[in-house]
């Protein structure tokens, strides 16, 4: 299933888009947060779009009977691709997922406003409010759960969510992203330099966690873009080391948040990702990215042992889960076995 | 009355006429959903093609056989209902990978022309059916080879009228590229449906 095209448009492209700009941003401005911030949204958008492009592209050249001509390592090659369908398709979704440019980049704009005047810390925990409201919103509208009409021709009960539930799901879920950014936010205030990397390492290592998961609830696609956000966090992490940017994945906590919690809120509703695993991998990222919930009093090395494990515990609940999930639809050496065996071996006319 | 009032009235009465006589030939059928099937095949890797059908799916059609371009055909398929007999790959087509069917639970076809051709088409197509196909969030306009098999009253009394159409779909113009070309991008489609008529002359419900 995972080819050399994936590999290189979603993992080793956005990791260098991410580690190039967070290196470009901290060399030219000194400003930690904002390299981080713009970084993360640098390498997913540049990894989402561009396995857009590609699918779109491969859509293009078997429309115009060109996809053989083009060669079998067609896919390595980014003139083959469709950019500019990719891009529109964000700012035109029809499914959830295509969405999730759009609402990252809007995620950017809180955590930059709060930094802006007296009025911006809360400004920005308004827009933030908003957002998370607006996320799932958004992803849900026009799906089962919030249909729309189907026109005048079907006399159809659509069924959906009444009111109340809708506004106990769609609060709910804004509710807890804006928990988990509020969290992620806080990390940096009982943080060092030290932490900063532990948490970064271990963001990526929740992402990288969720991306089996999400494979493991049968969507490849969704499974994609978890690792296209599991690349961008691994660059961010390693150029962060190396210029030794003193900060983690909580400068960057608008984006990270939104962009996980749209991905783990569309795994649930539009794949099997179920709402145990997808709050246990949202739990997991917040700790692993922001504050931890222990005494002060706690010495640093502590600290850190408590964070990853903590951390590990509840990303492995789900990844073990899904692991058993996947190699159960493995076929077995027994199973292939058992099919090799000739039923009309001993049969005798 | 003047002359232009009497005109008027004459034109009035005439559509009139000619309303009536059109509705007396067409008739109101419901889809018959146990005598409905909608089947699908695509290449998978080039080597084999993997056939699968949607097992539900509702729809209402008005045929007149004497001014076909009366009629309208409303088709709406339940995308969870799809089977290909392997309950994994069922499962991954219905997720967001493919039908994205809690996103999109419907498929719709809703007619917009209805031709009676001269003569048979290749396909054995008695008429063109030009309607607006929907899914997967994408509406594009088609035009469907429909074959009308035949009409008559059933064993228990219910009169009915069946057609069949065949045709290819790109699942890329409906925004479905995920595992292009491995997973073929032309859909062949056949439909097969039997509608029942309503009204007093010996109708019934559609249901199983």
């Amino acid at each position: 299933m995972l080819e050399g095209p994936d590999l290189l448009w979603g993992g080793i492209f956005p990791a260098v888009c991410a580690a190039a700009t967070i290196a470009i941003l901290w060399r030219a401005t000194s400003k930690a947060a904002s390299a981080w911030r713009t970084s993360v949204l640098v390498g997913y958008l540049a990894g989402h779009w561009t396995l857009s492009a590609r699918d779109l592209g491969a859509a293009a050249l078997l429309q115009r009977g060109e996809l053989e001509a083009a060669g079998t390592h067609w896919a390595y090659d980014p003139r083959n691709f469709e950019f500019v369908a990719a891009l529109a398709k964000s700012f035109n979704a029809s499914e959830a997922h295509h969405w999730v440019p759009l609402l990252a980049l809007l995620a950017a704009l809180p955590d930059a406003i709060a930094a802006l005047g007296k009025l911006g810390p809360a400004v920005g925990w308004l827009l933030r409010a908003a957002l998370c409201v607006f996320l799932p919103w958004r992803l849900l509208d026009g799906s089962k759960y919030l249909p729309l009409s189907l026109g005048p021709e079907f006399d159809l009960d659509l069924g959906g969510w009444s009111t109340g539930e809708a506004a106990a799901w769609i609060g709910g879920i804004g509710a807890t992203l804006l928990l988990a950014w509020q969290i992620v936010r806080r990390g940096h205030s009982d943080g060092d330099h030290q932490d900063g990397n532990l948490r970064a390492v271990l963001a990526t290592l929740v992402a990288f966690g969720s991306t089996i998961t999400m494979v493991g609830a049968k969507s490849i696609v969704l499974g994609q873009l978890l690792g296209v956000l599991t690349a961008t966090l691994a660059g961010c992490t390693l150029a962060s080391m190396i210029l030794r940017t003193q900060r983690g994945p909580d400068a960057a906590a608008g984006p990270l948040i939104v962009i996980f919690g749209a991905l783990l809120t569309t795994g649930h509703f539009f794949a099997e990702l179920t709402l145990v695993n997808a709050a246990l991998l949202l739990a997991a990222m917040s700790l692993a990215a922001g504050w931890l919930p222990v005494p002060t009093t706690l010495s640093k090395r502590w600290r850190n042992a408590a964070r990853a494990a903590a951390c590990l515990l509840l990303l492995g609940v789900p990844v073990v889960l899904s692991g058993r999930e996947l190699a159960g639809q493995m076929p077995s050496a027994e199973k292939e076995a058992t099919t090799e065996v000739n039923p009309y071996e001993n049969f005798k006319p | 009355m003047n002359c232009f009032g009497t005109r008027f009235a004459a034109c009035l009465t005439l559509g009139a006429v000619l309303l009536t006589t059109n509705a007396a030939h067409s008739a109101q059928y419901a889809l018959d959903k146990s005598h409905t099937s909608i089947l699908f095949g695509i290449s998978h890797l080039g080597y084999s093609y993997t056939y699968g059908r949607f097992n539900d799916a509702e729809g209402k059609f008005t045929w007149d056989n004497a001014n076909p371009a009366a009629s309208s055909f409303q088709l709406l398929i339940k995308t969870a209902s799809i089977d290909s007999n392997d309950k994994a790959r069922d499962d991954h087509l219905r997720n967001a990978d493919f039908f994205n069917a809690s996103q999109f639970p419907h498929i719709t076809f809703v007619s917009t022309k209805v031709e009676a051709l001269p003569q048979p088409g290749p396909s054995g197509q008695t008429h063109n059916v030009t309607g607006n196909l929907t899914m997967h969030g994408v509406t594009k306009q088609i035009v469907l080879p429909l074959k009308k098999l035949g009409e008559g009253k059933g064993p228990f009394g219910k009169y009915r009228t069946g057609f069949s159409c065949q045709t290819t779909l790109k699942r890329s113009e409906f925004g479905m590229t995920n595992m292009l070309p491995n997973i073929g991008d032309e859909v062949a489609v056949t439909i097969s449906f039997e509608g029942l008529r309503q009204g007093a002359d010996g109708s019934g419900s559609a249901k199983r």
